[in-house]
């Protein structure tokens, strides 16, 4: 194994294993597992019943309600995840220690950024089993769902890569959490935001931009090329950032 | 080995370092000494490429600190004054993953985990988490980590800081075991540390190097002195004395006694007669003694000598 992916691999197992450790995870999961779970209980005691607004369509009745309520909940708990990844370090003194050894940049950047990514498909793994028991009880559109989950996991690393970049930028969580959250609500509802002005070229742009409009149209099953580019596009562009920002930093303390 | 040359540092407008220069050869133990603030970490800093020098010129081999710092990248063990580490990892598993950032394969990373940990007495605190350790053991843990790879040259910055005496003892023994085979800077504000442990010393006050040699150079710039302490007529004393050494001899009390301060030069050959006179006026001799220069009446009189400059 060449020195590099050595390098990751160990800063990889790092990271997933002091989040694993770490009591917020599982509050965090644990939470937001038990609310999709009551959420997703209701919605299907509405589906079997034959409730108002359902359909005799599983996938889109029940499973893609729960795929935006866990979209919903990535969304707060990453940016009080990755808020450590680099903060506490650069406090600690521990990211200039490894600066003196071989470490490289990218390295450092990628095993984090896997690790926490790791720890989150955990997560994602677990809400895996709300399409698997309507499937035992409708008829669901595997395609659709497997699309769903492998978007709801390009979304988690694209919020993560940009939770780790405003980890790198301050010695403070604090204000690495709050520069997330504001990055991640423009991204999320910039789409509505701009509907909401009726000024049409902003519409325009701002829907290149944002999230639920590439998030949605794979939910509904439209796995265009723009779509999939979006989210490779996103995490990829943080995650240069975030490799500059730490360049930025050798020498300049 | 390490060249330093008029190294200068500001934090914005604050000068921190002002052209220190110094020189440690192979094998060297430097001892870095310095009152809180000095300067001593930053020039640490510098040295390892986290801190970039605002002038200056930093060589470690022959190779420029900031211009060529990827080749120096794993030959230098670093300790810095807070020692970070990683909390929720084990002692084993911490300097193993340091010795993967040093490119040791699994392999060798445990050997150099076992090795360091049988050097710093933490064999029995290998599978224990560092938060849950004492701020001693996790100091050793961070010394241990400076040392996985076995670099050849170390910066210390404070590295008995939080230990007891027997682990300062350890360390120390630890340290000087190191001359010869590595280069070591060791800052510290602690002076015996520096006198039991280091072949030459600089010693830095206000940014600025205020002096810098061996042992035995810093301590022959302070003049030795005899002192000399009797019981009886203050007049008599003084005359006594008055008559050996002339103007040379300051006076003073000291408990129930006279007390006078002579320059060792102008007391050369003359210990034997003087304590004759004295005895002869009838005075009661209570002392008769050479004072020796530590390094911190060195210490403490440059410091001093470039605070009262400043």
């Amino acid at each position: 194994m060449s020195e590099f992916l050595r390098q990751c691999f160990l800063v990889y197992r790092r990271e997933r294993n002091a989040l694993l450790t770490m009591p917020l995870y599982y509050v965090l999961c644990g939470i937001f597992f038990l609310l999709t779970a009551i959420i997703y209980l209701g919605t299907l005691v509405d589906f079997s019943h034959g409730g108002e607004g359902t359909t005799v369509n599983a996938t889109a009745s029940v499973v893609r309600p729960i795929f935006h309520m866990v979209h919903f909940f990535l969304l707060v708990q990453i940016p009080l995840l990755t808020m450590r990844v680099f903060s506490e370090e650069r406090a600690s003194g521990m990211l200039d220690m490894l600066q003196t050894t071989r470490l490289r940049d990218w390295a450092l950047l990628l095993g984090k950024f896997g690790g926490t990514l790791v720890a989150l498909g955990g997560y994602l793994l677990l809400t895996f089993l709300f399409p698997l028991t309507t499937a035992m009880l409708g008829k669901v559109e595997w395609p659709v769902v497997i699309g769903g989950m492998l978007a709801l996991l390009a979304s988690a690393a694209a919020y993560t890569a940009i939770g780790i970049f405003f980890s790198s930028m301050t010695e403070s969580q604090v204000v690495a959490a709050v520069f997330s959250y504001v990055a991640l609500f423009l991204l999320v509802f910039s789409q509505s935001l701009a509907d909401s002005s009726r000024v049409t070229a902003l519409q325009e742009f701002t829907r290149h931009f944002s999230v639920m409009e590439h998030l949605g149209a794979i939910l509904d099953g439209n796995i265009a090329v723009m779509n999939v580019a979006y989210f490779l596009i996103l995490p990829v562009s943080f995650l240069f950032l975030t490799a500059r920002a730490l360049e930025s930093r050798h020498g300049k303390a | 080995m390490i060249d330093v040359e008029n190294l200068t540092k500001f934090y914005g407008a604050n000068r921190s370092l002002d052209g220190v220069s110094f020189h440690v050869g192979e094998g060297e133990i430097l001892g870095f000494l310095g009152p809180n603030g000095a300067g001593k970490s930053t020039t640490m800093r510098c040295l390892t490429g986290i801190a970039r020098p605002t002038e200056g010129s930093l060589h470690i081999n022959n190779l420029d600190v900031q211009r060529q710092h990827e080749q120096l990248r794993g030959t230098i063990g670093y300790l810095p004054e807070q020692a970070p580490l990683y909390g929720d990892m084990t002692v084993s598993s911490y300097l193993e993953f340091l010795g993967g950032m040093r490119n040791l394969d699994s392999r060798n990373a445990r050997r150099e985990m076992e090795r360091t940990t049988d050097l710093l007495g933490l064999k029995n605190e290998r599978k224990r988490l560092l938060r849950n350790l004492s701020k001693g053991t996790r100091q050793r843990a961070a010394l241990a980590g400076a040392l996985v790879g076995d670099p050849k040259i170390l910066i210390l910055d404070e590295p008995t800081a939080g230990l007891d005496p027997a682990q300062i003892g350890e360390v120390r023994s630890l340290i000087r075991s190191l001359k010869g085979n590595r280069t070591v800077i060791l800052s510290t504000h602690i002076l015996p540390e520096v006198e039991l442990t280091c072949s030459s010393v600089v010693i830095i006050a206000q940014g600025r190097i205020a002096a810098q040699g061996t042992h035995d150079e810093l301590l022959n710039t302070i003049e030795r002195e005899l002192v000399i302490i009797a019981r009886g007529s203050e007049s008599t004393f003084r005359d006594v004395l008055r008559g050996a050494f002339g103007d040379a001899v300051s006076f003073s009390h000291s408990g129930d006694g006279n007390k006078a301060v002579v320059p060792q030069q102008q007391a050369e050959g003359k210990r034997g007669a003087v304590a004759k006179a004295i005895v002869d006026a009838g005075l009661e001799l209570l002392e008769l003694s050479q004072t020796h220069a530590t390094l911190e009446d060195v210490f403490l009189r440059v410091t001093q000598k470039m605070e009262r400059g400043a």
